[in-house]
């Protein structure tokens, strides 16, 4: 009897080594019970990249107002062109969470959205001349960070801002720079997305390295430190000894700062429920998963992170539309809604990413 | 008495013992060539600036480059063991370059690592040598046959380690919420054929739950019995397999597979070992090494009668540490007082958030530390729900801001944790400055409460 163990032992394990997942690249999904394949969908079609495209085109007639301004710098124009700048940060706050795809390739984030921005790189680029906005030495001294400092910074009012223009053209060319940097790596990440469409829609494994996975690790990355971290946390001093005015976004403009917050944290509660971005429609997303998986489900949880989000708007509603301001006079309100928003990344770290047994960092190692 | 001592006395056919040995041995190698090759000894060791230790064993760490060093022992050494090259000697290089990588960092504790650990300290005490090894060469000398116990023993650790995987697999929330496998099973959606349809439906995480549970129970009673034997060894490779599938278990499955054929007759192994050392004769007489060379057949290798007295305490300690936790009150996948070195597979899931907040005790103001310049995502993943961890680190972070800021500080941790699919709760009570807190056996009061009842052991 002995004697056929190991060939039947070996047929099994050629069995399983066979049908080992790890081989299977066919990603068909007709029996989609949670729907992960209209998920990314929705995602895709409905969320990225209309959003993308809406970014881009504020881009364009942000370049648009540039031109005209550069051309002729007056305190009119110069606000149009602050105006367009404004109204592209509140949609970029849109778009910033998906690194992912061409995104993640190039460090677009990184190429947008670094501050604060390095003053003293900037001005020392404008003497030189000599600057490539792409090469990451750079990473502090282009994007919307930098471009609130050309705009807003260079000289107490703009009066003074118009006569740094008119006397060194230099200053038109960098603010050129930026734009077309920022049009640039914006062009490579919404042209890609035309082919990566079609491998992002089809990724719906649970590994490490498909779409829905990177996709909801991303986002809760993005909420941690894109958002909470970076626009509430660092400024109010969370992270250091004193609390840093000079590190919330839009330092230069200032009183925008509480608009583009609120308008990231809108944008990953849209995300969370799957909100078009154009029209009021909400297709699958997390929230629809959440509820229709076992566990979360019988937690409520997307019902408690829907009342954290709550809690979190009205926290920021309750502050001042310029951070600074807000910081200097009174902190603690700074630090509530950082407690409100901590409470939804404790959320989304440890309760939604258990229910989705999605691993937070991808580790390579073994587990028993 | 006289039925005990008749036992000790019976002999058995070495070849069990030595193909077991041979086994280990290449598997080890293999272990290690693969731990080495996929960088993991520059990952989990040297990249990382902070390790964390056991507890009285803080001076075992990382060696630098070094390191390499003693994975290089290892290796050797585990090379000598398969092919019984002063088998003595080699195991007990093995046990102690083994152990003092396990325990240079708490993080990459698993149990498979602990039960080789566990297992090479016995196989220093077995005449693991007396047949098909290079010993029998160098020294002349083989044994024919060896005390039945020291087979018997490797049969009872392994034993061990399936029934107190079962014991422990006897609570509510393994059998009747069918938690954490309905997490793990649910999304393996990807998995050929049965991803979306058999994982899908709720009957089969309860079906799996029992069945590990049962499995795990039997098996040891499957392989003992000859009539079952074969049927226990299916099983075993079988689900072993599966596991190996679902989940990134590493070299775990291979080992216990293997480890399950010393439950096999001593013919069968007989049968084996004729068979190779048919084949390796065939070719070393065809080079014409062992032209002259004369063995000697010996009827039976002696244990001396120290070692049955070292190993029955050895085995006395195996049944106790498991049970350790009762001495602890609390909800044990909870405050994991006691969870460690207790054959605690693959039984809960758990996933933590743990921010430390660094407070000057001279006026009160506070920051929060990122975990990102002092840990690895593993560490910090591994570390945001296991309380000791959590007391070492926060303890690293006193030391670091104290001496660097040159002030008083208190230590907070804001932690929560979700058990099983759990709402997530706080897990450190947050007013304990854990900077104060020792490390010790004694009850951790800092952890919370679980807010919920799991039943059984």
């Amino acid at each position: 009897m002995c004697k056929y163990v190991f060939p039947i032992a070996l047929a099994i394990s050629l069995f399983f080594i066979s049908c080992d997942p790890n081989d299977n690249t066919d990603n068909d999904n007709n029996l989609d019970l949670y729907n992960r394949g209209d998920i990314l969908l929705n995602w895709a079609d409905n969320i990225i990249i209309p959003a993308y495209e809406s970014f881009y085109s504020s881009l364009l007639s942000l370049n648009e107002d540039i031109i005209s301004f550069v051309e002729d710098p007056t305190i009119e124009l110069l606000e149009t062109v602050s105006d367009s700048w404004f109204n592209a940060y509140k949609l970029w706050q849109h778009v910033e969470m998906f690194d992912i795809g061409y995104a993640e390739v190039i460090n677009y984030k990184g190429k947008m959205n670094i501050y604060p921005t390095d003053i003293d790189l900037i001005n020392q680029n404008i003497i030189d001349q000599n600057y490539d906005l792409n090469n990451n030495n750079n990473f502090d001294s282009r994007g919307f960070p930098a471009m609130d400092y050309m705009l807003h910074g260079l000289a107490q009012d703009e009066v003074s801002i118009i006569n740094v223009y008119l006397s060194d053209a230099e200053y038109s060319n960098y603010l050129v720079a930026i734009i077309n940097s920022m049009i640039e790596n914006t062009d490579l990440v919404v042209q890609d997305w035309i082919s990566f469409r079609s491998e992002f829609i089809t990724s719906t494994d649970n590994t490490a390295t498909s779409a829905l996975n990177k996709m909801t690790n991303d986002f809760i990355y993005y909420f941690e430190k894109g958002f909470r971290a970076n626009k509430i946390g660092i400024p109010a001093g969370i992270f250091s000894n004193d609390v840093i005015p000079s590190a919330v976004e839009a330092f230069y403009k200032a009183d925008v700062s509480k608009v583009l917050a609120t308008e990231a944290l809108m944008a990953t509660k849209n995300f969370f429920q799957g909100k078009h971005f154009n029209n009021n429609v909400f297709s699958p997303s997390l929230e629809s998963y959440l509820d229709e998986l076992v566990v979360s489900s019988n937690n409520n949880l997307s019902e408690t992170i829907l009342s954290q989000f709550l809690d979190a708007e009205n926290s920021l509603a309750q502050l001042d539309d310029n951070f600074i301001t807000q910081i200097e006079t009174n902190n603690m309100q700074m630090l509530l809604a950082y407690d409100a928003i901590q409470q939804l990344v404790v959320s989304f770290k440890v309760d939604m990413l258990q229910s989705l047994s999605i691993s937070v960092d991808y580790v390579d190692a073994d587990g028993d | 008495m006289g039925l005990i001592s008749s036992y000790f006395n019976q002999r058995v056919s070495s070849s069990p013992l030595s193909l077991f040995r041979f086994c280990f041995g290449f598997l080890m190698c293999f272990s290690l060539i693969r731990f080495w090759n996929k960088g993991w000894i520059e990952e989990l060791y040297l990249d990382p600036f902070f390790h964390f230790s056991y507890y009285g064993f803080d001076w075992i760490k990382p060696i630098g480059e070094y390191t390499y060093f003693i994975f290089l022992i290892c290796f050797i050494s585990s090379l000598f063991v398969c092919v019984g090259f002063k088998y003595r000697f080699s195991i007990v290089v093995f046990f102690f370059s083994f152990l003092y990588i396990e325990m240079m960092d708490k993080t990459t504790y698993l149990n498979h690592y602990y039960f080789i650990s566990v297992l090479s300290f016995l196989l220093i005490f077995l005449p693991a040598q007396a047949s098909f090894s290079l010993d029998n060469l160098i020294n002349r000398k083989r044994y024919k046959t060896i005390p039945k116990w020291t087979i018997d023993s490797i049969k009872l650790l392994i034993s061990i380690v399936y029934i107190y995987a079962a014991i422990a697999k006897i609570n509510s929330d393994w059998l009747l919420d069918a938690m954490p496998l309905q997490i793990w099973i649910s999304s393996k959606h990807h998995f050929p054929f049965l991803g979306e349809t058999l994982f899908q439906k709720e009957w089969f995480y309860y079906f799996m739950s029992w069945a590990g549970m049962l499995y795990d129970l039997l098996i040891p009673f499957l392989l003992f019995y000859t009539r079952t034997r074969l049927f226990g060894f299916l099983l075993v490779v079988l689900f072993h397999a599966l596991t190996k599938l679902l989940f990134p278990i590493g070299m775990f499955p291979y080992i216990m597979i293997i480890s399950a054929i010393i439950f096999f007759s001593p013919k069968f192994h007989d049968d084996i070992i004729s068979k190779i050392s048919f084949f390796l004769n065939r070719i070393f007489s065809y080079y014409n090494v062992l032209q002259n060379y004369n063995i000697k057949l010996i009827n039976h290798c002696n244990v001396r009668k120290p070692i049955i007295w070292i190993l029955c305490c050895f085995f006395l300690f195996q049944f106790l540490v498991p049970f350790r936790y009762v001495l602890y009150p609390g909800e044990l996948f909870w405050h994991e007082q006691g969870y460690r070195f207790s054959w605690r597979v693959m039984l809960v899931e758990k996933t933590g958030l743990a921010n430390f907040k660094i407070v000057d005790s001279d006026n009160g103001s506070f920051f929060y530390v990122n975990n990102d310049n002092f840990l690895t995502s593993f560490q910090e993943k591994q570390m945001s729900f296991q309380p000791d961890m959590i007391l070492e680190y926060a303890h690293y972070l006193g030391d670091y801001y104290s001496s660097s800021n040159d002030m008083e500080v208190q230590v907070f941790v804001d932690s929560y944790v979700s058990l099983n699919g759990r709402k997530s709760q706080r897990f450190i009570k947050k007013d304990v400055d854990l900077y104060l807190e020792k490390e010790s056996f004694r009850n951790k009061t800092w952890i919370t409460e679980l807010s919920d009842e799991i039943t059984g052991f």
